[in-house]
């Protein structure tokens, strides 16, 4: 293990990349991070590397960092515990409500809280009982309830 | 290499202290942050000391779990009948849903507080300056109803929303002084009215008492009186039941001596009355007459000798 400047070069950027990231969050440094710590495993393991290689391998690196959380990572992502955040009308599925405007062709209106949704559904008369069962953009799709 | 050695030292203990403090998390009680992996939401930490990977995760927002008051600030509202009244209040919040109210609603308190000022509006404005004056629970609880139904998807609970102060224009106060002024004094004005009809009606009732015993004593008076003329009249005709009776025994011409002579002394008062200027003679002046042959007749059965003709009686003349 020799500390030759490349080598240290290599270590402190990958760090203060990771510092910065760490500091002011945007998953922009992290990457160049990776590829960094990339290129310092890569000199220690090759030293008569130029700079210029080392340099073309950092930036290849990085995108390859990418590449590799998009097709490895991304899909063991943790749930997130409230998955319907930011999805109101998907937040309302499974309420039971009466109708505020009777289902006619297919139409209806509802009044849940202090809001109006339009639902679609069967036919039915002002004041019936539906269940949301599902939401497509802001129309709720309902069903008969009971 | 010392050199390279000792910036690579450095940058690692700089890079250590940068990660280390990245890490290792403490939520002070009242408060959860959100945790965020590369921007989108995972899970809230609750108060006490969490670990996270550093890069990956982050703390996103930090989110106030305890009961929040709000300043409503002061706003002119206009009244049913047209008054403009400055109005402001406090709201009382709790967040209950961390990750909702971080990221359900942009500017939570400013949301909040816009929710609330629009419906106390409405709220006055669907009543007149008096109601609004004298039912603010009733606005507290339809502003309540409307903003904590409102702010539900926010993962908000809104315990209580108080109106502090409402204030009509200073003209409109002075108006309302001097209208409850008049008011007091219309009812003093009433009550002493009030009284005097009621002395007045008293002092009536008085008199009609008075009068009616008054009566009542005459009439009692007069039935007496009555009752007295009847037993009077009683006695006279007894008197003279027992007079004719005596007559009837005796004779007829004792009677005539009596009027007779009665008659001559109503006479002799007639003449000598100071202010006569004539005499009527009686209509029965013959009877009178008579009675006097009776006395002679009388006169003549108790001496038994014979009667001279009656003279005439005297006549006069004013």
């Amino acid at each position: 293990m020799s500390w030759n400047w490349p080598t240290v070069a290599w270590a402190a950027v990958a760090l203060l990349l990771f510092a910065a990231e760490a500091m002011a969050p945007g998953a922009f440094m992290l990457w160049l991070g990776l590829a960094a710590a990339a290129v310092f495993v890569l000199v220690l393991a090759l030293p008569e590397l130029t700079v210029l290689t080392q340099v073309a391998a950092f930036v290849v690196l990085s995108f390859v960092s990418v590449q590799v959380y998009r097709t490895w990572f991304r899909k063991r992502e943790p749930a997130s515990d409230q998955p319907l955040l930011n999805r109101r009308a998907e937040q309302l599925i499974g309420r039971v409500v009466p109708l505020e405007r009777g289902i006619v062709a297919g139409r209806g209106r509802v009044q849940i809280a202090d809001a109006f949704w339009d639902v679609s559904g069967p036919d039915l008369p002002v004041g019936a009982l539906v269940r949301v069962v599902g939401a497509e953009a802001m129309v709720l799709h309902v069903e008969a309830a009971g | 290499m010392g050199a390279a050695g000792s910036i690579l030292a450095l940058v690692l203990v700089f890079a250590g202290v940068v990660l280390l403090f990245k890490t290792v998390r403490m939520v002070p009680q009242g408060y959860q942050w959100t945790v965020e992996r590369f921007g989108r939401y995972t899970h809230t930490m609750d108060p006490g000391l969490h670990f996270l990977i550093p890069v990956i995760y982050d703390v996103g927002r930090k989110i106030n779990m305890m009961e929040q008051v709000l300043e409503v600030p002061s706003q002119d509202v206009i009244t049913k009948d047209n008054a403009v009244v400055k109005v402001d209040g406090i709201v009382f919040f709790q967040v209950q849903d961390a990750a909702k109210a971080a990221y359900e609603v942009a500017q939570l308190e400013i949301a909040i507080l816009n929710l609330v000022m629009t419906n106390i509006r409405t709220a006055i404005g669907s009543m007149d300056l008096d109601e609004s004056l004298s039912k603010r629970d009733e606005i507290n609880t339809k502003v309540l109803n409307a903003v904590d139904a409102a702010t539900h998807p926010w993962g908000l609970k809104v315990n209580r929303i108080e109106l502090k102060d409402i204030q009509p224009p200073r003209d409109l106060v002075d108006s309302m002084a001097r209208q409850m002024k008049a008011e007091r004094e219309k009812r003093a004005n009433i009550l002493e009215a009030e009284g005097h009809r009621q002395s007045e009606i008293l002092r009536a009732e008085g008199d009609k008492q008075a009068a009616i015993l008054e009566a009542e004593g005459k009439r009692e008076a007069a039935y007496r009186e009555a009752e007295a003329r009847e037993r009077l009249a009683e006695a006279e005709a007894k008197a003279t039941q027992l007079v004719s009776d005596a007559i009837a025994a005796g004779n007829v011409q004792a009677i005539n001596y009596f009027v007779a002579q009665k008659y001559i002394e109503a006479f002799k008062a007639l003449a000598q009355a100071p202010n006569q200027k004539f005499v009527m003679m009686p209509m029965d002046s013959s009877g009178v007459i008579g009675s006097i042959a009776g006395i002679a007749e009388l006169a003549k059965d108790a001496m038994a000798q014979q009667a001279a003709p009656s003279a005439r009686p005297p006549r006069s003349g004013g």
